[in-house]
């Protein structure tokens, strides 16, 4: 006798890992990941350039601090400065002595035609206020120097070194393509020149004053939009400084090309003399 | 000899006078029936609990200081210009600088906190940004897909990042990010403050990324290997294991470690003392200068005011709600780790 079994076989659910959709949803996938990767990498160079950003910045700014400026001066050391003629100097009178005025006419050797007393402060603050100490130090450590001309290198003042450390407004020096006549050698002075040459000066100021006149004009119209009775006086005062802008750079812009005027001043004498010898 | 000379010397002595006892002490007790380890293990038992009692002690030392100034400042009746706890809870208006002088009749004092809060909870929303999904992507790639050799150098990187002090970033963030996302905020036409909580924002953030990082990946790294090979055994990419298998196994960790990053960002006063602004602002915008709690605590401690004005007592009241926000973020973290932590084995 042979039981009859019947065997329902288990047939196991097929995927679909072949046809396009299966495919597409595959690729898919190894996508999402390759997207996740990106994700992960992008994060880790983000933090890097940051660090790397951060130190590079802080070395910059704090690299100058270990660089001075000095300016060589020949100073003269006359020796009825420091004790009765005829002595040699004792070091009690080399401490003593007094060495600004023996520094203020260095400089004003160096740099002749100061004379009026605003312009001669600025120049003698153009050395630090320990220049004094480096010259006594000097003078005290070899008391033979007293009588000549010592050249030194002298240390300059705070402003004037962050000047040369790049910190302060620069001097544009261009070959000039006329020749420059100046008014004259002291007081204010007016270069006339036979070419163009001060065409790009001229935008630069034109450009500045309309920019000027437009942040103004913003300020102007966000008074007036207040309202406000104590604001009436502000207004009137923009309102004349916004024409006055407007006036100059229109006049800035308006010289004919052959004889171009520049107003300039004994401090930058010297850069129209570097423009008229380059 | 002085009083000063017999003084060192009779310390000296004594000193000397109480080694020597206690080498004879210890010399005395050295016999065979001593058991000298068994002492020796509850010395060193006594000593680490002294140890982890002194920690406790201070903690209740610093909580107990700044509640009593605090108790003053809200209920002492003789503080002239004091608020209410509603009123310094709920009040819109910061302004601690005219409790001095009662006769200058047009300036208002208001101890109104919301502004410092939003202001705090500004710059920290602005930190976590950045530095949450940063973080996490650095510690989920460092911890799954990285080489060894790029893991050589990127942790350093991150290390050097968490070992720069708060000074440098806040220098940092005051002369270099503040001016820069002025720059690019007036190019398009937006109108930046030049002390944006922005930059003290974006700056705050990149210093919580070790935080975060570091601690998501030890979390990450002690999911069972088993639980892994289990999803690529089924077909998933590496990513789809990371994102629905391992973050859910690891989240609690992650949790805690963001709880700990928030409540770190909260509590720093550096980077937001040089980047951010004094003057308290109720706003959303993060291209707006606002202060925050630290900064406040500092502005008003960093002087000389005397300790009977409201003023100086409203920075013990700042620095109590500040322990206590971070207390709270810290529970909530525990809370989340006990509860949903996984035993695996």
């Amino acid at each position: 006798m042979t039981a009859a079994t019947t065997t329902t076989t288990f047939v196991r659910p097929r995927l679909d890992v072949t046809s396009d959709a299966a495919k597409a949803r595959i690729r898919a996938r190894y996508r999402a990941e390759a997207r996740f990767r990106a994700y992960g990498i992008i994060s880790l160079l983000l933090t890097t350039v940051f660090v790397g950003v951060l130190l590079v910045d802080i070395v910059r700014r704090g690299v100058p601090a270990f660089f001075q400026h000095n300016l060589v001066l020949d100073v003269k050391l006359a020796p009825d400065a420091f004790g009765p003629a005829g002595q040699p100097p004792t070091t009690a009178a080399i401490r003593g002595a007094d060495y600004f005025p023996i520094l203020r006419d260095a400089l004003k050797t160096a740099i002749p035609g100061i004379e009026a007393r605003g312009q001669e402060r600025t120049l003698t603050r153009l050395l630090s206020s320990g220049a004094q100490d480096i010259l006594r130090e000097k003078l005290v450590a070899n008391p033979g120097l007293v009588g000549s001309t010592l050249k030194v290198p002298l240390l300059l003042s705070d402003d004037a070194d962050l000047y040369f450390k790049g910190f302060g407004t620069g001097i544009l020096s261009r070959a000039p393509r006329g020749i420059a006549t100046p008014s004259g050698t002291s007081g204010e002075i007016t270069i006339l020149t036979s070419a163009n040459d001060f065409t790009e000066e001229l935008q630069t100021i034109k450009r500045a004053l309309t920019e000027r006149a437009t942040q103004l004009d913003a300020n102007l119209v966000r008074l007036r939009r207040s309202r406000d009775p104590a604001n009436v006086p502000r207004v009137t005062t923009l309102e004349a400084e916004i024409a006055d802008l407007k006036r100059r750079a229109a006049a800035s812009a308006g010289k004919s090309s052959s004889t171009v005027c520049c107003r300039a001043c004994w401090s930058r004498s010297t850069a129209a003399s570097s423009r008229r010898r380059s | 000899m002085t009083t000063h000379r017999v003084g060192g010397w009779t310390i000296l002595a004594a000193g000397v006078g109480l080694a020597v006892l206690g080498v004879l002490f210890s010399l005395g007790s050295a016999r065979p029936a001593f058991r000298a380890r068994n002492t020796f293990e509850r010395f060193v038992l006594i000593f680490l609990g002294a140890c982890a009692v002194v920690a406790v002690l201070t903690t209740i030392g610093i909580v107990a200081s700044v509640l009593y100034e605090t108790l003053r400042f809200f209920f002492d009746p003789s503080l002239k210009g004091r608020p209410t706890v509603t009123e310094f809870l709920f009040g819109t208006e910061w302004n601690p600088q005219a409790a001095m002088r009662a006769d200058q009749g047009d300036i208002k004092t208001a101890f109104g906190f919301l502004p410092l809060l939003t202001g705090t909870l500004l710059i920290t929303f602005i930190a976590i940004c950045v530095a949450g999904p940063l973080g996490l992507m650095s510690a989920i790639y460092l911890a799954e897909y990285a080489s060894p050799r790029l893991r050589a150098w990127a942790k350093p990187v991150l290390e050097i990042l968490a070992g720069i002090p708060t000074v440098v970033l806040g220098f940092f963030a005051a002369l270099t990010v503040a001016p820069l996302i002025r720059g690019w905020g007036e190019s398009i036409g937006l109108d930046v403050a030049s002390e944006s909580a922005l930059a003290a924002g974006l700056v705050m953030g990149m210093m919580i990324i070790p935080f975060i990082s570091s601690l998501s990946d030890d979390v990450i790294n002690a999911v069972p290997q088993s639980m892994r090979d289990g999803a690529y055994a089924l077909g998933a990419t590496k990513s789809e294991t990371i994102r629905q298998v391992i973050l859910p196994a690891a989240l609690p960790g992650i949790v805690s470690a963001f709880m700990l990053a928030i409540s770190r960002a909260i509590g720093e006063t550096m980077i937001v003392v040089m980047a951010a602004g004094l003057a308290a602002n109720l706003t959303a915008n993060p291209l707006e200068a606002v202060t925050t709690i630290t900064v406040q605590i500092k502005t008003i401690l960093v002087g000389d005011q005397e300790f009977d004005s409201a003023k100086t007592l409203a920075a013990f009241a700042l620095g109590f709600v500040l322990f206590f926000v971070t207390l709270v973020l810290n529970i909530i973290a525990l809370i989340i780790v006990r509860r949903y932590k996984e035993q695996y084995d």
